[in-house]
């Protein structure tokens, strides 16, 4: 694994948003104006609505998944280890941070991100303190300390 | 048209994509060379439905500020003839180089035109923006 995959997959999480933004967006523009392509299926108009509202965290959590994973190839690989036991995305952050040495000001900002992705996920808060992009760029910049290449782990 | 004249066609308009962008990445390694950054290449595959799979190149810039990736993307897009990214790296913001009505434009991430002409002077600006952005 190349440390670039990564960069590329964060990359593609962020195509996909602008897709399914560009999509709904489309679709909440065509449902004002005919209600009626919407008969067929059980999707009310406030459904749009409230899937663009929140689509940016939606995404955010796969971005933020795409990142934990990251970390945890990277582990197992420094660790020669097939598997890395549950560990909370806070640990695999300090971990991670520990043996690339990252600023501190980096994990912090990191931190953050998670923080927001935590209060999306678990209780629903849409905190727009942050935007996708300065989520993107935080969690690159942690990640932009991997080593460019990531042998894999001993299996 | 029959499939010969489609290939013809296909192998004619990669071409002069490959042209391009061959000037392309010419113009900005001449210009961040002038400004004494290092860039590199870094060879990359691109497949397209309309021209299949092709080899062109990246750039790699590093400027005393940050690194910059120049990504070539695809000819095929919508609303132009071809894409370039301007990349900070690693944070990933991004401009993009679009080619139409025969020039090079700039537009932000999320497509709003730049106002400014692509030239040595924007280039410059806009690598120095980028990777100064938090």
């Amino acid at each position: 694994m190349n440390r670039s995959d990564f960069f590329k997959r964060i990359r593609q999480v962020e195509a996909e948003l602008a897709a399914a933004h560009l999509a709904l967006a489309r679709l909440d523009n065509q449902t004002r104006e005919d209600i009626t392509i919407l008969t067929i299926s059980s999707v009310a108009p406030n459904d749009i609505r409230l899937a663009l509202g929140k689509l940016e965290h939606t995404y955010l959590v796969r971005m933020f998944a795409a990142f934990e994973y990251a970390l945890r190839l990277y582990l197992m690989s420094v660790r020669r280890r097939a598997v890395l036991p549950r560990t909370p995305a806070t640990h695999l952050i300090r971990i991670a941070a520990g043996r690339l040495s990252v600023p501190i000001d980096t994990v912090r900002k990191v931190d953050e991100v998670r923080e927001l992705r935590n209060g999306f996920v678990h209780e629903g808060r849409l905190d727009t303190s942050l935007t996708f992009a300065d989520c993107r760029a935080r969690i690159n910049r942690f990640l932009g300390q991997l080593p460019h290449e990531i042998p894999p782990a001993i299996r | 048209m029959t499939s010969t004249d489609q290939d013809s066609n296909s192998t004619a308009v990669r071409d002069e994509w490959l042209d391009l962008l061959a000037q392309l990445t010419n113009t900005i390694k001449q210009w961040v060379q002038e400004n004494e950054w290092l860039v590199a290449e870094q060879q990359k595959t691109i497949t397209e439905d309309k021209l299949g799979t092709y080899t062109t190149c990246e750039l790699h810039v590093r400027s005393p500020q940050g690194n910059l990736i120049v990504e070539p993307v695809a000819r095929f897009v919508a609303g132009a003839e071809g894409r370039v990214d301007i990349s900070a790296f690693p944070t990933l913001h991004r401009f993009l180089l679009i080619r139409k009505d025969g020039r090079w434009q700039l537009r932000t991430d999320s497509g709003v035109p730049w106002p400014k002409e692509w030239s040595q002077t924007t280039f410059l600006e806009l690598a120095k923006h980028l990777v100064a952005a938090p």
